[in-house]
């Protein structure tokens, strides 16, 4: 089924949830809605539900116009961010709802109960009501129940959140591999980027409302179009500068850091506009003697503090005359003699660095 | 085609869906309308346009001019004035103790409490006559024990009006009880705790902090305790004090269009209800204004008891339950009472007038009747009660607010204005009380006890995630079937406990049976008791035989609840 969104408002009163927003999800594909929390992304989800009614806008399934369809005919499966489920009903009982409702046939009814339990291991558990299931176990109950109708829409709303660390690593993985199973088009949406850009294939990333870029998950982390994204997906360092130099394929900017060069310039500038950079902390790397670091973007940086994680130090260095600090990651990293307070340089290659518009006030969502 | 044909579909069922939603909500206002607004409105309109449909004050002045109707008013507030302070006086010491003590029993003792609540003090009227009467138990045993030699006359007027604002509050404690208790379990421990470490001692703790913040909650009960003492009809009727004004207005109905003083009583007792709720609010200020901050309770105020709290906890709590249930006990003995004259307890015991009850006319047909319009009166609370409930829970419609307090009027409102207005606004219609008072004694008993039931079924809801109900909807359930699979399962101990409390009052409510049911045929199980007991002869004997009959199926039905609630649901509603 493939899902189209166009110009989707929702207020409540002042409060502007979804603003013109216009969205499509390809039929199959494993989509997320990724944004902090307030940015209007379960309200979609909701909308897509039909247990919200947009503004202004439409929303059509298979090109056909569902704007005002009933939830109850909408044919979606939803697991709720709670999971929702019926405290009163066994998990055989929680499944078969949606089954009942339809008015299948009782052999129908008992295949796909038996598959779908098998499908997701619960077959021990289906005499058992959720209050004497487990975290994972219930959130598994939630999915099964989803799927048991065969849904033409998964949509799942925040499915892992309640879920310990360990447990969460897990279902990842369950959730990914029944998706590629059952090809059926799924939105899922999280404020976990990191769930996000380990499990998606195609990920919108939502703010104040709007989508403000969309992409596969290296797109976003490499070229993102906003500092607000920048620093949203992953660890970055802002720098705030200016365009001193343009040439064909890069631009030079004056920063506290220093002149940098970059090549990776998202947005149209001219000389003197002021503008931001995003360099990830891995990309910059430290002159410890070896010759495979080409010395670009050559920067005078001071050691503050060093914080030892294991497979990687996570340092913080001074420069100029700012009190902020820059922070570089060193990976599997060498043997090094670096003091707190002593001097040295690091290297930037152009490529790494992304010049993005400074960051602007998204402005309250009214 | 195809396209066009779904979008048609939607279109439909979209408006379809609200249609119904509304519909529900305006066949809601249109009950409240015609059973709530319209009669106490014909009844204001009454009282204040002549009838030459000019505004006039005439009617009151003819009241005010007259002794009887005057003193009337000022026995109802002094009525009702005196039972708030002693059910103040009896129920604070026991909220607080239930609040600083853990003991042994704590939860039996605490249900044994609130017995008094549902039973039926009009019945213990009979039972204080036979304790009181000149040569009645106390007396009696007061010769026998030569404190006096000439019996007192205790049914004297005065005595008769403190033996009303006894029987009131022993039989309303139990509201205020559960209002004190509440508010104090809303004050943050860790508020008094602070008190603690700045050196106040623990009266000052208590004044100081505790107090002010419970205070809103305190006269929230006290109001109710306070307008229905003054209201009620049935006490001060049985014990024999006719000097109330709501036994006025009860003498008054039958030429309700002749004589217009009614209509003044009524406007009166609306007045003095609507002034002294506003008072109550203006004087204290609404709760809002001590707003609690979010609580953490980390700490519970209550600490386990030693043997030297055992002497004041226990004899408070069993005293003040028992001495509640006194006057039903002396129903139970005069019921069963064969020989009983100028001695302190009868001589011999029988069980000959609960076999009259069965041959009796008027009392088999009264149990009949009353389980019949009891039963039917849940059922309209059961159902327009979860509608109302699921409306202002869920925020159907605009102004759930408005909708909340339209419902909780009758919980103030007086029984006796609400059938004194049904009388008047529906005579000489096809709900004539005169013809048959079916319709509206089903409605008044439900009208009347309605606000049990949404509070009760609000708690519910507002304790069941709506996500529950979404997720239905999303599978595919229509509203009815997700109301029906889902919401109410869900809520079922809240609507099996607003229903029993609904079924109980409605067995034994006084003002709406006194006023409309009118032919012998119609009489529910307390105007049977009623007119039983003004027979002569064994008349009396009957009536507290029923009575006590009446109180075994209100008994049977809290210890029913309390059985299905507690092993049944208990548990099973806990995710």
């Amino acid at each position: 089924m493939q899902v189209e969104l166009r110009d989707v408002n929702k207020r409540y009163g002042a409060f502007v949830a979804v603003n013109k927003l216009n969205l499509t999800i390809k039929e199959g594909a494993f989509h997320f809605l990724l944004g902090p929390s307030g940015c209007g992304k379960t309200t979609i989800l909701r909308i897509l539900a039909g247990l919200e009614e947009v503004t202004s806008g439409k929303i059509f399934f298979n090109k056909s116009d569902f704007t005002l369809m009933p939830a109850a005919r909408r044919g979606i499966g939803m697991v709720f961010q709670n999971y929702a489920l019926w405290p009163h009903m066994t998990v055989l009982q929680n499944i078969e709802y949606g089954l009942k409702v339809r008015k299948l046939t009782t052999m129908e009814i008992k295949k796909r109960l038996t598959e779908v339990l098998h499908f997701t291991q619960l077959t021990p558990f289906a005499g058992r009501y959720p209050g004497q299931l487990s975290g994972g176990q219930q959130q598994r109950v939630a999915l099964a129940r989803a799927l048991a109708i065969r849904p033409t829409i998964l949509l799942l709303d925040e499915p892992l959140s309640n879920l310990d660390a360990q447990l969460r690593l897990e279902m990842r993985d369950n959730i990914t591999r029944i998706q590629e199973e059952t090809k059926i088009t799924t939105l899922y949406v999280t404020h976990d980027q990191k769930e996000a850009l380990a499990m998606g294939s195609h990920i919108s990333v939502m703010h104040g409302g709007k989508e403000i870029q969309s992409g596969s998950p290296k797109d976003l982390y490499l070229n993102p179009n906003s500092t607000f994204l920048a620093a949203f997906i992953g660890e970055t360092n802002l720098l705030p500068g200016r365009v001193s130099e343009i040439t064909a394929h890069e631009a030079l900017v004056t920063s506290e850091l220093g002149s940098i060069r970059g090549s990776n310039i998202r947005g149209r500038f001219k000389v003197g506009d002021p503008v931001t950079l995003s360099i990830r902390p891995e990309s910059i790397k430290l002159d410890l003697g070896r010759s495979d670091v080409s010395p670009d973007n050559p920067c005078e940086i001071a050691l503050k503090r060093i914080t030892y994680l294991g497979e990687l130090e996570q340092m913080e260095f001074t420069y100029g005359a700012k009190a902020e600090f820059l922070r570089i990651n060193l990976y599997n990293a060498p043997d090094h003699q670096l003091q707190i307070g002593q001097k040295t340089r690091c290297f930037i290659k152009p490529s790494k660095v992304v010049i993005l518009p400074p960051p602007q006030e998204l402005g309250p969502n009214t | 085609m195809a396209h066009q044909k779904s979008v048609n579909h939607a279109f439909w069922a979209h408006w379809w869906s609200k249609f119904i939603g509304y519909s529900v909500v305006a066949i809601t206002l249109a009950i409240l309308y015609f059973f709530l607004l319209l009669p106490i409105g014909v009844v204001l309109k009454k009282a204040l346009v002549n009838q030459q449909g000019e505004l006039s004050f005439a009617y009151f002045e003819l009241l005010f001019a007259n002794n009887l109707q005057t003193g009337a008013i000022y026995n109802s507030i002094g009525i009702g004035v005196f039972t708030t302070v002693l059910a103040t006086f009896l129920s604070l010491p026991l909220a607080i103790i239930n609040r600083k003590f853990a003991y042994r029993g704590k939860q039996l003792l605490s249900a044994l409490l609130l017995v008094p609540m549902i039973m039926p003090p009009f019945v213990g009227a009979i039972g204080i006559q036979r304790f009181f009467a000149r040569f009645g138990t106390i007396n009696m045993a007061l010769l026998d024990c030569a404190l006096i030699s000439e019996p007192i006359d205790w049914l004297s007027g005065s005595f008769m009006f403190w033996a009303v604002v006894v029987l009131e509050a022993l039989h309303l404690y139990p509201i205020l009880y559960l209002n004190i208790s509440a508010a104090l379990n809303n004050v943050d421990p860790s508020l008094e705790e602070i008190g603690v470490t700045l050196g106040i001692s623990r009266l000052g703790r208590f004044f100081r902090i505790v107090w002010p913040l419970a205070r809103p909650g305190f006269f929230a009960g006290a109001i109710i305790v306070f307008i229905w003492a003054l209201t009620d009809l049935g006490t001060p009727l049985l014990v024999g004090f006719h000097d109330t004004l709501p036994v006025r207005i009860f003498n008054l109905v039958t030429d309700a269009n002749e004589n217009p003083v009614g209509f003044a009583l009524v406007f009166i007792v609306i007045l003095m209800t609507v002034s002294f709720f506003l008072l109550s609010k203006l004087l204290l200020g609404s709760t809002k204004k001590f707003q609690m901050m979010a609580r953490g309770h980390v700490s519970s105020p209550t600490v386990p008891s030693t043997w030297h709290h055992w002497w004041f906890i226990y004899p408070l709590m069993l005293g003040v339950s028992l001495l509640a249930l006194i006057p039903h006990l002396s129903v139970v003995i005069t019921s069963i009472s064969d020989q009983w004259f100028m001695t302190a307890l009868p001589e011999n015991y029988t069980l000959r007038y609960y076999g009259a009850v069965f041959q009796q006319e008027l009392a088999s047909v009264g149990i009949k009747n009353s389980f019949f319009l009891a039963s039917l009166s849940t059922l309209f609370d059961l159902v327009l009660g979860l509608l109302i409930a699921y409306i202002i829970a869920r925020k159907i419609v605009p102004f759930t607010g408005l909708l909340d307090a339209l419902v909780m009027i009758p919980l103030a409102l007086p029984g006796i204005v609400l059938a004194f207005g049904y009388v008047v606004t529906y005579s000489n219609t096809w709900l004539d009380p005169l013809h048959n008072p079916v319709p509206l004694l089903i409605i008044a008993y439900g009208i009347r006890r309605l606000p049990f039931m949404v509070r009760s079924a609000t708690a519910g809801l507002q304790q069941t995630s709506i996500s529950l109900e979404e997720a239905a909807t999303t599978f595919g359930a229509g509203s009815f079937k997700v109301l029906r699979t889902v919401t109410m399962p869900l809520v079922m101990a809240n609507l099996i406990a607003g229903a029993l409390l609904c079924f109980s009052y409605a067995m034994l409510d006084v003002s709406d049976s006194l006023i409309l049911a009118m032919k012998d045929q119609f009489y529910p199980l307390t105007k049977a008791i009623y007119v039983l007991y003004l027979e002569q002869g064994s008349g009396e004997f009957i009536a507290s035989a029923l009575g006590v009959i009446g109180m075994i199926i209100l008994s049977c039905c809290i210890v029913g609840s309390s059985l299905i609630l507690g092993k049944k649901m208990g548990e099973l509603f806990r995710s």
